[in-house]
């Protein structure tokens, strides 16, 4: 396999920029680029699959960016496509809470030379949260995504949502046709554009209490349910309040069943 | 770890057909079908082949629901979790 110089990547990248079909040629180098990201992100993902954390080991699944999603990307952004992160990508979802998702960053951190790491949490993208580490392996740069079940969860609705009503709902805009019922329950009928406000009011309940278990427990919600009757009464009470957000998430998420897709 | 080769059309939300899974040492060859598969569906920008690598379906369904699942289920799920 001859695999591309830089240079030939980025004039490559600038030409599936701007074209509506694929060449045959280009599109044969684009397979030569995607065959040697695929190697290097086998051999990151067998090196994720024996670390652990606190015990558990952190069962790493792969995926390489399919042909349309990279033309995308390269035509919504203006990056080069030497330079593309995820072009292999990696996903670690586990069961915990924000504090065992740093903990995580830093058990791959320390394994990986890291390229850059992508915090978002704080600062969700179009209520997209998790954390990526950009790791390079012989000079190719390799994404894993960290998520907890709850983030996870959400991106995985909000995909699916994207998949019939438009891609585009992933970045903020409205889906296509947005006034259509998306389904009705009773005398109760949800636009596709009130489902996906809905999604994004799911969001903002994730980051919350996600936020707040950290805040006043710094572990994760399994085990606060397994520790609450012991919990000093001042602590019980404030788990209550993250007990009332989980609810109200767990409400939203209801209201999502029966949508169509 | 094992690769499955799933070819998805994101209008139905649905598998077009069952997944084909490869062992550790066939990497390669899941790599080359998925190829000649997206070719195959090259005019149809709703059609998504991937190949995916897991140590397990388990692992692959809990971090790909997406593909397996529906909006209702995967809502469902979440609010079991």
């Amino acid at each position: 396999m001859d695999v591309p110089t830089k240079s030939q990547i980025d004039r490559l990248g600038t030409r599936l920029r701007t074209t509506d079909r694929v060449h045959d040629s280009d599109l044969e180098m684009l397979q030569d680029v995607r065959r040697a990201h695929d190697e290097v992100l086998a051999e990151v993902t067998e090196s994720l699959a024996v670390l652990s954390f606190q015990g558990d080991r952190l069962h790493p699944t792969s995926r390489l960016k399919t042909i349309g999603t990279i033309v995308d990307k390269l035509k919504r952004e203006s990056v080069r496509l030497s330079q593309m992160d995820d072009i292999a990508g990696t996903r670690v979802v586990f069961d915990g809470g924000l504090a065992d998702q740093d903990g995580i960053t830093r058990v791959i951190r320390r394994a990986f030379p890291v390229h850059d790491v992508k915090d978002r949490r704080e600062r969700p993208s179009h209520g997209y949260r998790a954390v990526h580490v950009v790791v390079v392996h012989r000079d190719l740069r390799v994404e894993i995504q960290i998520r907890t079940v709850l983030q996870d969860v959400w991106a995985q609705l909000m995909e699916k949502l994207a998949d019939s009503w438009g891609r585009r709902i992933r970045y903020g805009e409205p889906p296509l046709a947005p006034e259509t019922p998306a389904f009705r329950a009773g005398a109760r009928e949800l636009t596709r554009q009130e489902v996906v406000n809905t999604v994004l009011v799911l969001a903002d309940l994730v980051g919350r209490v996600e936020r707040l278990q950290a805040d006043q427990f710094g572990v994760g919600p399994r085990l606060v349910a397994e520790l609450r009757s012991h919990l000093p009464q001042e602590l019980q009470e404030r788990s209550r309040e993250v007990e009332a957000l989980y609810g109200d998430l767990e409400n939203t998420l209801r209201s999502l069943m029966g949508v169509d897709g | 770890m094992q690769y499955f080769l799933l070819v998805y059309d994101r209008a139905t939300g649905s598998l077009l057909r069952d997944p084909a899974a490869f062992a550790a040492g066939e990497r390669e060859a899941a790599l080359t079908l998925r190829f000649a598969v997206e070719k195959e569906y090259r005019d149809n920008t709703d059609v998504e082949v991937v190949v995916l690598g897991a140590e397990s379906r388990d692992d692959l369904l809990r971090t790909h629901a997406r593909y397996f699942k529906s909006v209702s289920e995967l809502a469902e799920a979440g609010s079991s979790s």
